[in-house]
């Protein structure tokens, strides 16, 4: 099956038009390293040779002289270097027709490869918000290659870009442009430079109408505000408070539902079964374990619908351009904001992210911290701690304390990360002045389908990992707590503390004891290893077999009934806090370790990461208990 | 031993062995989030 590329300039709209041509859902934003690897898809149409090609979808790019590793993968791919991945046999360059004369810089490298090249004028209505006109007809009359417009957000102008791609594999002529560079890949002469942009000019000439001074647009007008350097940042917080208050309030009566449902469901499965060892893996194991963990779905959703939002109407990368403003007085720089923005959601792909980075060190200190981001597999354990523990107050009569108290956690990591980085920039990357640039994206109202698509996705992921990895490990857990059974019949809890788990429990109990933890949650927690969210599924298996009732009242309520052996309650606030920074700091995730390991290039970083994050973790939760315990014995 | 402490042993021996391959795919990059899957070609 022929093939054929997407190249263009980062944040033209390549992953849209690739989701649009080929139906499928990657992720697409609206600022650069998004898109950091190449992924392929079918692409299906009458008007191809074959009915079918094989799309590419590929990093956005300035210059096939590549700066960061990302890039490096468009040349690679177009030389046909890459392993797997045959060179392309024509290339669909997407050009963002608000900003043409630069994406003509690429085009001309573009056409100098040598494979036939149809252009996606994209962008269309962007450019029109700013008074410019790019006639199609006359571009491509210039350029003697197709030039197509479309709009690939909302799906328009696919018939056309396909039949000039079928019709450019049939008819093998190319435009005529010789080559200024023997490699496209060698960094370019500030001669050549100018002669491609000159170039660009030419082609543009009769073609493009822009008004004599550039006009003022809507989003000009917003951006003078949401990135000013005070308001900019009050603006910031102001959102991110609303986001998680709601997130706390919106989500809670859709959890009760379902938490109700699996409470349900659970009675349905058990009806009728003896009392045994099945019964309580089933009631211990999966329903109080890997089911405890379900009902965290609606908050993930309410998260994934506020980030989707703002990433989709422009508003993330405005906040990448302000942190770069605070990151800069710090030594450090807006780019490496955007993984950690990333991060927001799952630290994996944030630090895939980092391949936008052209300086080694810059990157790597950026995918150590990157991981202290509060992803999302955070969120179920903050949840379940806060609503069993803090107080639903009033907070300057319109904030609720527990949404505080979760923001509160989200931004601990972040601000624990700008000390961390300080720290490594000393160390690793002396000497390095990091630059930042962004093109901000116009501003628009979010689109319905991107936004629900990363919905849907990411309440897809986090259903599978909970019947996946975290019921796995619920089950053994199960296990380890549940065997090997006392000789003679005892109260449940000293039958947990003679199992398995309760004797390794008790063997480490000593170095958990200051962080306020007793056996049970040191095991909950360290068996959370795989995953973070995992330990909301190992609390509530080993406190649901700590109990001698038989009912099922929930894991929050379980919490609250847990005891020390002389009767005093195990969990309070400060216990709970410490639990949380913990996780807020800890390294429990084995794909971020892994992620870090491939991308670095060593599992020396991994287990430096580990190793430093854990004991940030440790000692963050030793004083916050320290601290809290304090503050509450000497109020009591 | 019943045909629950059967079953039961049964179903942790299999878990076991499911978090094995599950934690040895992790090691190999493959994730079960979004972004964290390696490069795949969907026909």
């Amino acid at each position: 099956m022929s093939s054929v590329a997407l190249v263009g300039n980062p944040n033209v709209g390549k992953t849209t038009l690739f989701n649009a041509l080929t139906g499928m859902m990657q992720h697409t934003g609206n600022y650069p390293g998004v898109t950091v690897e190449w992924k392929s898809g079918q692409w299906k149409s009458a008007d191809l040779p074959d009915g079918a090609m094989e799309l590419v979808d590929l990093p956005g790019t300035y210059s096939l002289a590549a700066q960061s590793p990302d890039e490096a993968v468009v040349a690679a791919t177009l030389l046909g270097e890459i392993p797997g991945l045959p060179r392309p046999d024509a290339v669909i360059a997407v050009i963002d027709a608000s900003n043409p004369e630069r994406n003509l810089y690429l085009l001309s490298q573009l056409i100098e490869v040598g494979i036939p090249v149809v252009v996606a004028l994209n962008m269309v209505d962007a450019a029109a918000a700013k008074g410019l006109k790019v006639d199609a007809v006359r571009l491509s009359k210039n350029l003697g290659i197709p030039v197509c417009v479309i709009r690939a957000n909302r799906r328009e102008g696919l018939k056309g870009l396909s039949e000039a791609v079928g019709a450019r594999l049939r008819d093998t002529q190319g435009a005529s442009f010789t080559p200024l560079c023997k490699d496209p890949r060698v960094a370019s002469s500030p001669d050549i430079i100018r002669e491609r942009y000159s170039w660009a000019r030419r082609m543009l000439v009769d073609c493009l109408e822009r008004p004599e001074t550039p006009l003022q647009t809507f989003s000009d007008r917003i951006d003078r505000l949401v990135t000013h350097k005070f308001w900019g940042l009050l603006i910031f917080f102001g959102m991110m408070a609303l986001v998680f208050q709601s997130i706390f309030s919106w989500a809670r009566p859709v959890m009760d539902w379902l938490d109700l449902g699996v409470r349900g469901a659970g009675d349905l499965l058990l009806a009728g079964m003896p009392q045994g060892t099945l019964r309580s893996l089933l009631q211990d194991g999966v329903i109080a374990g890997a089911g405890a963990v379900l009902i965290f779905l609606p908050q993930i959703a309410a998260l994934f619908f506020f980030i989707s939002l703002l990433e989709d109407c422009g508003y993330m990368a405005r906040t990448a351009f302000l942190m770069d403003k605070l990151f800069s007085r710090l030594g450090l720089s807006g780019r490496s904001f955007i993984p950690m923005l990333s991060s927001f959601a799952c630290a994996v792909p944030g630090i895939m992210s980092t391949r936008s980075i052209d300086n080694a060190r810059e990157r790597l200190v950026t995918m150590l911290v990157a991981p202290l981001m509060t992803c999302s597999a955070r969120l179920p354990v903050f949840t379940v701690m806060i609503a069993a523990f803090v107080p639903s107050t009033r907070v300057f009569g319109i904030f609720n304390m527990q949404g505080v108290a979760l923001l509160g956690m989200y931004l601990l990591g972040a601000a624990t990360a700008i000390p961390v980085a300080l720290v490594l920039r000393k160390t690793l990357m002396k000497n390095v002045s990091p630059m930042f640039l962004i093109e901000l994206p116009a501003y628009k109202w979010p689109d319905t389908r991107t936004v629900l698509q990363r919905v849907y996705l990411q309440c897809r992921a986090f259903v599978v990992r909970a019947g996946s990895v975290i019921m796995l490990v619920s089950v053994l857990v199960w296990a380890l707590s549940y065997f090997p059974r006392a000789s003679a019949p005892v109260d449940a809890s000293t039958q947990l503390s003679q199992s398995a788990l309760g004797r390794m429990g008790k063997t480490l109990e000593p170095a958990f004891k200051p962080l306020g933890w007793d056996y049970r949650i040191t095991m909950a927690a360290l068996a959370s290893f795989p995953a973070r969210e995992v330990v909301v599924a190992t609390l509530g298996t080993i406190f649901n077999l700590s109990k001698d009732q038989t009912d099922d009242v929930g894991l929050r309520q379980n919490l609250k009934d847990a005891v020390w052996p002389d009767g005093r309650p195990l969990f309070n606030l400060a216990v709970a806090l410490s639990l949380m920074v913990f996780f807020a700091l800890c390294a429990q995730c084995a794909s971020t370790l892994v992620v870090i390991a491939k991308e670095s290039g060593s599992w020396k970083w991994a287990a430096f990461a580990f190793c430093y994050m854990t004991t940030l973790a440790y000692l963050g939760a030793w004083g916050t208990y320290s601290l809290v315990f304090r503050l509450m014995s000497a109020g009591a | 031993m019943g045909w629950q402490e059967i079953t039961a042993l049964v179903l942790v021996a299999l878990a076991a062995w499911a978090l094995v391959r599950k934690m040895r795919g992790k090691f190999k990059g493959e994730g079960d989030c979004e972004g964290c899957a390696p490069p795949k070609k969907k026909k």
